[in-house]
């Protein structure tokens, strides 16, 4: 009996060994097998930033490069043009002339360079804001509705409760985000109507923008370069883009999480 | 004998252990140093040399708690640390004077250091699950380490604790229940080796 008690202690004992023994095993390969497929998802997800940064680095240098051949074209085209008729006015210019012909390509000339500088005005606004510069974000988008609203093919209104300090270099980027939305809005939306809201304090910023028009399933909006333009820059105010659903138009929330590294006020 | 293997491999590596790697390194030069003592006391004739454990546990104790104060990711707090040091080895000397005498295997504190042991080695991993930060883990030597101290830990906790009543039943139990406890000391001290030869890449 005693015998038989000893065996069942010996096969406890080494069968409780080796269990436990087998469950570490178990324990060592479910450890491995876990941080192996973490590692596998870390390296997929860094993989992915790294190919959503190159497609906004590209984005980017496309876009600077479509900036760059709008201003050649736009010098080449009207200032250049314009200048070179100038020039060929000029030519003819003579003091012996006759008075009319002279007060007549004197005014000619005139006119040609009067328009040559509303030109390089337009473009210099083009690529810096002078309202933004000089009254701030609120008052450079009140601009673009008041453009809009004058020109009689679209509404826009545009409120704004945003209480904060920005930055010039974050007033420029909000600046530009707005200016790619109603772009693409005029380009593609056939729209009658937009409405942006400015919300926020110096900690964020939140801007709603919606249209009436076909909306993206339409596929005549630009996804490519506008949006990743309009990414690159929420990104680097560590923000971002949320796409609401509507019925007709589109609907966008962008956010931006710090506005108040700076000394301007917006 | 078998420890012999990775106290070499450390000594011929050593210029080129971590800080980790060298605190690894004390806890193996410790198994030879109580493995050489024990030997030889057994040379000389003296029968009972249970009392180099008594020595050896809370100094084991202590050398592996230095090895997961460098490895662990988030720092133990010095509390803790000075909890686990000193309440341990406060308990073995308690165990020592009162409970298990110098002429007995002390195995209350043999015990209590494996349920610890096993539970930092187990929170290293959960820690590494919770936050992973190798690369390549069959290069980290820590991985190695702790699952060599997982597996010898359990494989020979229940021995152990049932270890009195081991050491009264016959000759065969003891041999094979010992001897499975040998199986899987030379299983920790292969971990150590490799532990000891690998070079972390992260």
């Amino acid at each position: 009996m005693g015998e038989s008690s000893g065996l069942t202690d010996y096969r406890f004992l080494l069968v409780g060994m080796l269990g436990m023994f087998l469950l570490a095993i178990g324990l060592v390969f479910f450890f491995l097998a876990y941080q192996k497929r973490l590692l596998k998802q870390q390296r997929l997800h860094q993989q992915k930033e790294v190919e959503y940064q190159q497609q906004l680095l590209r984005a980017n240098l496309l876009s600077q490069e479509k900036e760059r051949n709008r201003i050649g074209k736009d010098l080449h085209d009207e200032v250049g043009a314009m200048l070179t008729t100038s020039k060929l006015y000029f030519r003819h210019l003579e003091q012996d002339a006759p008075k009319e012909k002279f007060a007549e390509l004197k005014d000619k000339v005139f006119t040609l360079l009067e328009g040559t500088i509303a030109s390089v005005r337009r473009v210099s606004h083009d690529l810096r804001p002078v309202v933004l510069e000089t009254l701030g974000l609120k008052e450079a988008v009140a601009n673009i509705r008041d453009e809009l609203n004058t020109s009689g093919e679209i509404q826009m209104t545009f409120e704004s409760d945003w209480k904060g300090v920005m930055n010039k270099e974050y007033q420029l980027n909000w600046y530009r985000i707005i200016q790619e939305l109603v772009n693409n809005t005029l380009k593609h939306a056939d729209a009658d109507l937009i409405e942006i809201e400015m919300s926020g304090n110096g900690d964020h910023m939140k801007l709603s923008y919606t249209d009436n028009g076909v909306g993206m399933a339409s596929g005549r909006h630009e996804p490519g370069l506008g949006l990743s333009n309009i990414e690159s820059r929420l990104s680097l105010m560590n923000g971002g883009l949320v796409f609401n659903e509507t019925k007709h138009g589109v609907s966008f929330e962008l956010t931006s999480k710090k506005t108040m590294n700076t000394h301007e006020h917006g | 004998m078998f420890i012999i293997v990775p106290f070499l491999l450390g000594i011929s590596r050593w210029q080129n252990l971590t800080l980790g790697q060298k605190a690894m390194f004390y806890v193996v030069f410790l198994a030879v140093l109580v493995d050489g003592l024990t030997m030889t006391l057994k040379e000389l004739g003296i029968q009972n040399n249970l009392w180099v454990y008594h020595l050896s546990v809370p100094v084991h104790w202590v050398l592996l708690i230095k090895v997961f104060t460098k490895e662990f990711i988030k720092p133990i707090p010095r509390r803790v640390l000075n909890v686990l040091i000193f309440g341990f080895t406060f308990f073995s000397l308690i165990n020592s004077t009162f409970f298990q005498p110098l002429n007995e295997l002390n195995t209350s504190a043999i015990v209590f250091s494996s349920i610890i042991t096993l539970t930092l080695a187990v929170s290293y991993f959960y820690g590494l699950i919770k936050q992973p930060r190798f690369k390549k883990l069959e290069s980290q030597p820590m991985i190695w380490f702790n699952t060599g101290l997982i597996l010898y830990n359990s494989g020979s906790l229940l021995l152990f604790v049932f270890a009195n009543f081991v050491n009264d039943q016959s000759p065969d139990f003891i041999i094979t229940v010992w001897g499975l406890n040998i199986v899987f000391v030379v299983l920790l001290q292969l971990f150590y080796a490799v532990s000891l030869w690998v070079s972390p890449q992260d």
